[in-house]
């Protein structure tokens, strides 16, 4: 940061982040999911909570008297019962926690962990209310990239929170690619991607602008509001059919994604779709 | 009475005169050998015919220069035959423990190491950067997500329909369970208690058929894995052959005209391809665990499973590459190798091991060629000496010899002996002409011992360690000269220098009508005599330089010579230059130490008395005598029986012995002494002490020719200098020893002033007349030799001899005492 008269205006204009959540729930995308949580928690110096959500659906099915499990790997069904789900849950948010403190002492992160009980969807969205970024893995299982779990999909659109979803982990060292139109949710998109770029030693951000959109008038924009930042910013103006095809524009890097929520590429395109063809962190900012 | 030699006889001068040089710079120096035309007409035999077996034997005594002929004799011939052809050892994809060969034409091995180098280089990074690309990285992906899209796309269709059935699909921490919901909310425990019991069997029932049906996606899970990872496999070959055929097929055009090559390259192409995984895990890994393992040689390589996530390394690409063992790139016409160190290993070659993990391993690329390989399509020297001190080099080499190929083993194996995990690499054909040049002794115990010798060595070229002398072969020895004197840039040799070098030769062989073919020996004394006028500052070797190089190479050796001269000089061994004395004579014995030969005086003495006939020869009777010596002796007997005692018995006691000798002595050269002394004791007669004699004897009288006649006269020579000359001094030799007289120019000199004189005797009658000055006398009319001659002394003293013994056996002795 170098121009005095900047300095105001961003840290006080865009939400700092002060506080990540991170859903765990022991699958290999949210161990990716925690690691970039506690990258990100260490350059912001912000605090990780961990959080782990008993899957209220699971427990009562567990009760009925006829359940049975039927496993991947072994022939015939097995009896589920409450109790032993209940070791099992119990199992996974131990191993969870613990996954979480050796991660974040590592890092030297400040941290915490809770679980709860309940539908998991509607426990995530009720958790994100009071934090500043929710991040999680695209899926519980260890399925392909192309799926988007239908818990984080729910997550991504109505979170009230800015969201992350990713399926491993990048370096930091990778440039981070900006979509900006404009709207508030952009600027506080743009201000993260600045924060981020910020702390890891100025990786490059690249802005798209929209086709559709006056490029000047978005410079501007950025210019008035953050002027020097002490980032290196491109910015490239989307042509039609680079718009169309985003996708195909932003495969050529692995660094972070950052969306601002609702905007054209999340509208237009099947979010799914997209996701599964970037195969990067996305952030979806609010 | 004879005549001594004239000082003209007792040394042959060259005549330094008939040279039509000044200096040997004036020569063409282009000369390595002289006189040897047999064993050179046997060598060039031995090169040019084909047929096998004929390998070459050159034998001859060492100094002669034969290797270094061989071997100059062979460079001659191969610089026009034709270079043969590099030789490869690559490896056997099929079979690594035989490694193949592959035959290039001469410079074209090194071609191809080099290339397949550049290729490894180009693939190494081609290869992985090819599994690492995007495009390689998203139809992996690809082929992956279509087989689990088919089976996500099963279990939703089963999510849908049971969703209508209003049964959820729920995932538990370790797979899947159905539980019934209502508006969306899995139903309570407790409703479903309380459902009627047809209603809940019902749900049940449906569950039931979905955990089947569950059941039967997941059950196919494994399958659709076996199609993915088929799929995967197919890619990466496909993508591996991408990245290699375009490269290898460069190579093949380039060796488009060798079958073996394209076979070779072939083998290659199929390998990288079907060791494929290697590159996909590296490229999977990102790289990161690059290097970390030690070089591993790919015989482990093969085995161990446990390095398969390692990036392929240095030791992988091994099994791709080219050990050129033989590069004929350079070669001029056909090989010439002499191996001076003719072990096994060096011969056959031989498969190194490096030590790895405490166990030691080998490849092909550690094969290492032999002095055979090297000289195949050539010719191969070795020392028979060097071959056969060499434990299993002889029977190494003959194995190669008789099978016609070179077989790469190590001697335990080639035994039996040792079962070491290592290579049997593919047999190379020989074809190689052999010269082993040894010793003659060599050469006849091989030959009788080793049937194998008369198969294998068809072609003996026997070198003589002696070269006629005449005209044409003294003007190439000059010229040999002075290549030696090129060879070794020395200062350039005079015409007399020449000439007396040449003197020397003469002298070395004992012969005035030859020159010395140990050729060493001259070249030692060419260069100390260059050494010499270096001392001088000189700038041409003269004949003085010579003298003065052979007076320092005696000096050098002549310590024993010296000390017996001074036991002379001092009386320790009694040796009379002057007066005479009876029965007691100059012998002259020759002695070799080391290569330094000199003379020896020895007093001989002879005492007689009545006998049964028998000469007592002291030497033998002590065993010092050898049995020449004894021979000699013997001969003294005939002698005496077939001249003096025809018509009566030989009726004397005679023993005869070499005065003050401490060891050994053989030989018959001092026989005619012995006979002298003999005569002498009989006839009663002094035998003059200023002479000196030398010479065996027949049974009738002849003076038979001795060796060592030089050096015989010499040891009496510088005894006789050291007291003073007489002017009456003098040695008896054979008269058919006088072509060998090479005698010390001292010696010459004194016998030119009438000092010394050497007498030639040819038969026992002129020696006597000569030591006793007393007539030796011939039969008259009446058959008898006159009173006052020698023989008629001698004849006189034996018939009484036989008297007194018949009369000693009349009288039974009665008589003996007062007589004797």
């Amino acid at each position: 940061m170098s121009d005095s008269t900047i300095e105001p205006m961003s840290a006080a204009d865009g939400p700092t982040l002060q506080h990540i959540l991170v859903a765990l729930d022991g699958s290999p995308h949210s161990q990716a999911a925690l690691d970039a949580a506690v990258r990100m928690a260490a350059l912001m110096d912000a605090e990780v909570e961990g959080l782990f959500v008993e899957d209220e659906t699971l427990r009562r099915a567990a009760k009925l008297p006829f359940a049975k499990e039927v496993r991947a790997y072994t022939a015939p069904p097995k009896r589920l019962s409450d109790r032993r789900l209940q070791r099992q849950l119990r199992y996974r948010a131990e191993y969870a926690e613990h996954t979480l403190t050796h991660t974040a002492e590592e890092a030297e992160v400040r941290h915490a962990f809770r679980t709860v009980e309940g539908d998991v969807t509607q426990e995530l969205l009720q958790a994100a209310a009071s934090t500043d970024l929710l991040i999680l893995g695209k899926t519980s299982t260890a399925s392909s990239r192309r799926r988007l779990g239908s818990t984080s999909r729910t997550v991504l659109s109505d979170a009230s929170s800015s969201v992350m979803v990713m399926r491993k982990a990048v370096p930091t060292q990778q440039p981070i690619l900006l979509y900006y139109d404009g709207s508030a949710a952009a600027d506080s998109a743009l201000h993260l991607a600045i924060q981020v770029s910020r702390q890891a030693e100025g990786v490059p951000v690249q802005i798209l602008l929209p086709a559709d959109a006056d490029p000047e008038r978005l410079r501007d924009q950025i210019r008035t509001k953050y002027g020097d930042a002490g980032v290196p910013l491109h910015d490239h103006h989307l042509t039609p059919a680079e718009a169309h095809r985003l996708s195909v524009f932003a495969r050529e890097k692995e660094g972070l994604v950052v969306l601002p929520a609702g905007c054209p590429p999340l509208c237009n395109v099947s979010l799914q779709q997209f996701l599964y063809e970037v195969d990067r962190p996305l952030l979806v900012a609010r | 009475m004879i005549d001594a030699l004239s000082a003209d006889a007792l040394r042959t001068r060259f005549d330094s005169s008939q040279f039509d040089f000044e200096t040997t710079a004036d020569l063409p120096a282009e000369t390595q050998v002289v006189g040897q035309d047999r064993a050179v007409e046997a060598l060039e035999f031995g090169m040019t015919i084909e047929s096998d077996g004929y390998n070459v034997f050159a034998l001859g005594p060492p100094g002669t220069g034969r290797r270094e002929l061989v071997q100059h004799l062979l460079e001659e011939q191969a610089a026009d035959e034709e270079t043969p052809p590099d030789w490869c050892y690559v490896n056997n994809f099929d079979e690594e423990r035989e490694p193949n060969v592959l035959k290039m034409p001469a410079g074209r091995g090194q071609d191809l190491k080099e290339d397949v180098d550049d290729l490894i280089e180009e693939l190494k990074t081609a290869l992985p950067a090819a599994f690492e690309s995007e495009e390689y990285q998203s139809r992996r992906e690809m082929i992956q997500e279509e087989v689990r899209e088919d089976q996500e796309a099963a279990l939703e269709r089963l999510q849908e329909r049971a969703r209508e059935d209003d049964i959820a699909l729920i995932r538990t921490p370790q797979g899947f369970a159905f539980a019934p919901i209502r508006d969306g909310e899995v139903v309570a425990p407790e409703e479903v208690e309380s459902m009627p019991d047809e209603e809940r069997e019902e749900v049940q029932q449906q569950i039931a058929e979905y955990q089947e049906e569950l059941q039967q996606i997941l059950r196919k899970v494994p399958e659709h894995e076996r199609e993915a990872h088929e799929r995967i496999e197919e890619l990466n070959q496909e993508i591996a052959a991408l990245a290699v055929d375009e490269s290898i097929n460069i190579l093949r055009q380039k060796y488009s005209n060798l079958e073996d090559v394209l076979d070779f390259l072939t083998a290659v192409r199929n390998d990288i391809i079907e060791n494929v995984d290697f590159f996909v895990q590296a490229a999977q890994n990102g790289g990161q665990q690059q290097a970390q393992q030690p070089p591993m040689m790919q015989q482990q390589g093969q085995q161990g499973g446990g390095q398969q996530s390692a990036r392929p390394d240095g030791a992988f690409w091994r099994r791709y590459r080219v050990n050129l063992i033989v590069d004929n790139g350079d070669t001029d016409g056909a090989p010439v190798v002499f191996e001076d160190n003719p072990n096994y290993q060096n011969l056959v070659g031989q498969v190194e091991q490096i030590a790895q993990m405490g166990a030691l391993v080998t490849d092909f690329n550690l094969i290492q060629s032999g002095a055979l390989h090297e000289a195949n399509g050539g010719y191969l020297i070795v020392e028979a000496r060097d071959l056969l001190t060499q434990p299993y080099a002889w029977e190494g080499l003959k194995q190669a010899l008789r099978n016609d190929e070179i077989q790469i083993e190590s001697p335990g194996q080639a035994l039996g002996l040792i079962r070491t995990v290592t290579l049997e690499p593919e047999a190379i054909p020989l074809d190689v002409k052999l010269v082993v040049v040894g010793e003659r002794l060599l050469y006849y115990l091989l030959d009788a011992y080793d049937p194998d010798v008369d198969r294998l060595f068809k072609v003996m070229a026997d070198f003589d360690e002696q070269i006629d002398r005449d005209e044409e072969h003294e003007s190439e020895y000059a010229d040999l000269i002075a290549t030696m004197i090129a060879d070794e840039d020395l200062r350039p040799f005079n015409r007399s220098a020449v000439a007396h070098v040449m003197e020397r030769s003469t002298r070395l062989v004992s012969d005035t009508e030859k020159l010395s073919g140990r050729i060493e020996r001259v070249r030692d004394l060419v260069q100390q005599a260059h050494y010499w006028a270096g001392q001088d500052d000189a700038e041409t070797v003269t004949d003085a330089h010579v003298q003065q190089a052979i007076d320092a190479q005696i000096r050098r050796a002549d310590r024993m010579r010296e000390r017996v001269q001074e036991s002379i000089e001092r009386e320790t061994i009694y040796i009379d230059t002057d007066g005479s004395a009876v029965g007691q004579v100059n012998g002259l014995a020759y002695l070799d130490v080391g290569g330094f030969s000199f003379g020896k005086p020895n007093r001989i003495t002879a005492r007689v008395r009545l006998g049964k006939g028998e000469i007592v020869d002291i030497e033998r009777e002590a065993a010092l005598g050898g049995p020449l010596h004894s021979k000699g002796v013997l001969i003294l007997s005939g002698f005496l029986q077939g001249r003096f005692a025809q018509q009566y018995p030989l009726s004397l006691s005679a023993s005869l012995v070499f005065e003050q000798t401490y060891g050994g002595i053989d030989g018959d050269s001092a026989s005619s002494a012995e006979l002298y002394a003999l005569l002498s004791a009989l006839a009663d007669e002094p035998l003059r002490q200023d002479l000196a004699v030398t010479g065996s004897v027949n049974q009738h009288g002849i003076v038979q020719p001795i060796g060592g006649v030089n050096e015989k006269i010499e040891g009496f020579f510088d005894v006789c200098q050291e007291r003073g000359l007489t002017g009456k001094q003098g040695v008896l030799i054979p008269a058919s020893n006088t072509d060998h007289l090479m005698l010390r120019p001292d010696v010459v000199e004194a016998a030119d002033a009438g000092q010394f004189h050497v007498y030639p005797v040819e038969t026992i009658d002129q020696g006597i007349e000569l030591l006793t000055g007393i007539e030796a006398g011939t039969r008259n009319e009446q058959g008898s030799f006159p009173d006052d001659t020698m023989n008629g002394k001698v004849e006189a003293r034996l018939r009484t001899f036989a008297d007194r013994r018949r009369q000693f056996a009349l009288t039974d002795g009665q008589n003996e005492s007062a007589e004797a």
